[in-house]
């Protein structure tokens, strides 16, 4: 096969296996950004918390990595609500501006990941227990791990889609989305979506930290790189739009990567950066956002 | 009242004499600080651990036999946050200007770069154990006590030309000044030896995924592909590389017991050229090193945590006894700095926890015992050594 085509196709393969956990990581973010309009972006300390509850009962519990996954999604979803709860419900009750909760969320982000340092150590900490195997069809190749994160990702998205879609609680939750008085004045009771939109968000932030450390490691500082990638992926697909979190995701991973067809690998991250400021000079609100 | 006040003039005079012993000089010595700038935090935060915690157990060690000729040190660790300059040389001033450390032990090319202009302004001392850029040689004030990238990168391209048959080399290395200086020796020592350097792949520092990078390099088919990265990236770069299908050779200039362990099986063969520590090995000072690290934090001390104890045990501390010797005061401005040009002129050796003892010179870059490396089991061995500017083996 030509090089330059299969240059292409594993590049597409490289950015279908980034986009999808983009996507994922890009929907439990952009579900609790769309409902309660606050810049999360402590979620990138659930990520790490949960992947490192995933860790401890995998390497010093010695459990298995089924239950680390399951502590993962354990941990984010309990240290996602403690701080609803804890740091952004109080800023509410006291009318803190957009800017304040946005402040507070970065400071405690800050102060998490050194507590993690200090507790941890900065040393990358391994998630064993999956047999890595490489897989290649033709020219592109890629590992057992990448397939997974393929496959739980879209697994999770398409779930969390469907409970959105067909369930009393998604239907409230897209309610408080669209309309938060109007949603209220229905008898739909605004803390508790807060509530849930943080337990669902958080645990699939923790699920998705474990899926990057399968790969990659987990350290005190892993959570920035893929939150900042998943606030990209709402913006470019439209806030308040999960299909367009999806396509926001795909469509930057897929974008990173192919960029490497004319620009060296490390561009990826301008590319990803130019690529939002191209879409929201064209289209402000996102490829799925409401005009 | 006259004998009490007798009394009390006596005790004063008494008291006077016992702290001024009459015909005595003022009892010598003090407290010297040593600055560090460190990665503390960021992806780096482990090397600045490991780091600290060498430069640490020699002050515990010194401080505990009672300091350098009446000299106690006291370590200042300041952060810059893997690799930032700007904070590098918010770090120095402070240090500099607050805590006026007469010497700063620090780490990563740029970083090391940014505040070297201050210590020769200061009259400090400079010494980096972790920065391998190029650029790094020829700085006054700055000495080198690792081997810089442009030592010991020209002879993994030797190896790959002569032992691997090598005509095609991929490079993939950190974006900074470190990883570029081993992509230019790479690219200069290709052109003597005749090989082609077919894809120059740069990445960010502590980036985990190379995706774009290695897919790249893949399209190239290159015969060997030479990393100019180090840390724990070593390890991510090969295991991805291995997963991407790159089934060539690897070469490289850095390998850690912590980027083996990132890297599991796909370390294997993996090939580097290196001043090595090697903590089984070596000598009384080794053991000293090794025994006390294990002791205070369990473990064995990677190179890193070796090369900041030297600094410390092996280095400031002769210069120290240098100084006291012919009357001086290291804590002095310039004192420090002084001392160590004087003793490079005498072509003063400083031992090393290397084995035997390392050779510092006038351009700050350093020589110590090297060798060729391949990775077997989860073990470097010994498959070529490097004397007098030839690969051995």
């Amino acid at each position: 096969m030509n090089a330059d085509l299969g240059l292409a196709a594993q590049l597409a393969a490289n950015g279908l296996i980034a986009g999808s956990l983009y996507a994922l990581l890009g929907v439990s973010w952009g579900l609790i950004f769309a409902t309660t309009k606050i810049f999360h972006f402590a979620h990138a300390l659930t990520l790490a918390v949960a992947t490192y509850g995933a860790v401890l009962v995998v390497e010093r519990a010695g459990l298995g990595l089924p239950l680390g996954f399951v502590a993962a999604a354990v941990v984010g979803c309990l240290f996602g609500l403690a701080i609803e709860v804890g740091v952004y419900r109080p800023l509410r009750r006291v009318n803190a501006t957009q800017l304040n909760v946005f402040l507070a969320s970065l400071g405690f982000l800050i102060a998490g990941e050194s507590v993690l340092l200090i507790l941890f150590g900065p040393e990358a900490r391994a998630l064993p227990g999956f047999a890595v195997e490489g897989i290649a069809v033709g020219p592109v190749a890629f590992t057992t791990i990448e397939a997974l994160w393929i496959g739980a990702s879209w697994a999770l998205v398409l779930a969390l889609m469907a409970w959105l879609r067909f369930t009393r609680w998604g239907r409230a939750i897209r309610a408080v989305a669209s309309n938060p008085d109007l949603a209220q004045c229905v008898g739909v009771d605004r803390a508790r979506v807060f509530v849930l939109v943080f337990a669902v968000g958080s645990t699939l932030a923790g699920i998705g930290g474990a899926l990057i450390a399968l790969r990659d490691t987990a350290s005190p500082f892993m959570g920035v790189q893929p939150v900042l990638a998943a606030f990209i992926a709402v913006f470019l697909g439209g806030i308040g739009s999960i299909p367009g979190a999806i396509a926001g995701g795909l469509v930057l991973g897929l974008a990173e990567n192919m960029g490497g067809l004319f620009l060296p690998g490390h561009w990826q991250g301008v590319i990803a950066f130019v690529v939002l400021f191209v879409v929201l000079v064209v289209r402000p609100s996102g490829l799925f956002g409401a005009r | 009242m006259t004998r009490f006040l007798a009394a009390i003039s006596l005790v004063v005079v008494l008291a006077f004499l016992v702290v001024v012993p009459s015909g005595q000089a003022p009892a010598a010595g003090g407290t010297l600080k040593v600055g560090m700038i460190l990665a503390m935090t960021g992806p780096g935060a482990f090397y600045g651990q490991v780091m600290s915690r060498g430069a640490g157990l020699a002050v515990e060690q010194i401080n505990k036999a009672g300091g350098v000729d009446g000299w106690k040190l006291e370590l200042l660790v300041e952060d810059h946050k893997s690799g930032d300059a700007d904070a590098a040389v918010t770090g120095g001033r402070k240090l500099l200007d607050v805590d006026k450390v007469p010497v700063i032990l620090t780490s990563y090319s740029a970083p090391t770069l940014a505040i070297q202009p201050l210590a020769v302004e200061k009259k400090i001392l400079l010494l980096n154990g972790g920065g391998v850029g190029s650029a790094l040689v020829g700085k006054p004030a700055l000495y080198n006590t690792r081997m810089l990238s442009s030592q010991t990168a020209p002879f993994i391209v030797q190896w790959a030309v002569q032992k691997m048959n090598a005509k095609r080399i991929a490079t993939l290395f950190w974006n900074d000044a470190a990883g570029q200086g081993v992509n230019a020796a790479v690219k200069a020592t290709c052109a003597r030896l005749g090989c082609q350097v077919v894809a120059e792949e740069p990445h960010d520092i502590g980036a985990k995924t190379y995706s774009a990078q290695l897919a790249r390099i893949k399209a190239r088919r290159p015969d060997v592909l030479a990393l100019g990265n180090f840390g724990d990236d070593v390890g991510y770069a090969v295991n991805q590389a291995r997963a991407l299908g790159i089934t060539g050779p690897i070469v490289g200039i850095e390998w850690t017991p912590n980027a083996q362990k990132i890297g599991g099986d796909a370390m294997q063969g993996y090939t580097i050229a290196v001043d090595r520590f090697d903590p089984a090995g070596g000598d009384q000072n080794t053991k000293r090193f090794v025994e006390g690290y294990q002791a205070r934090h369990g473990g064995v001390p990677e190179f890193y945590a070796a090369n900041y104890y030297e600094h410390v045990q092996h280095v400031l501390r002769p210069l120290i006894q240098r100084i006291v010797k012919r009357g001086g005061t290291p804590t002095e401005p310039g004192a420090l700095l002084a001392e160590m040009q004087a003793a490079l002129k005498e072509g003063v050796a400083f031992e090393s926890v290397y084995g035997g003892n390392m050779q510092l010179h006038a351009d700050g870059t350093v020589s110590k015992p090297m060798g060729v490396y391949i990775v077997k089991g989860t073990e470097l061995s010994l498959v070529g050594r490097i004397v007098g500017g030839k690969i051995e083996g």
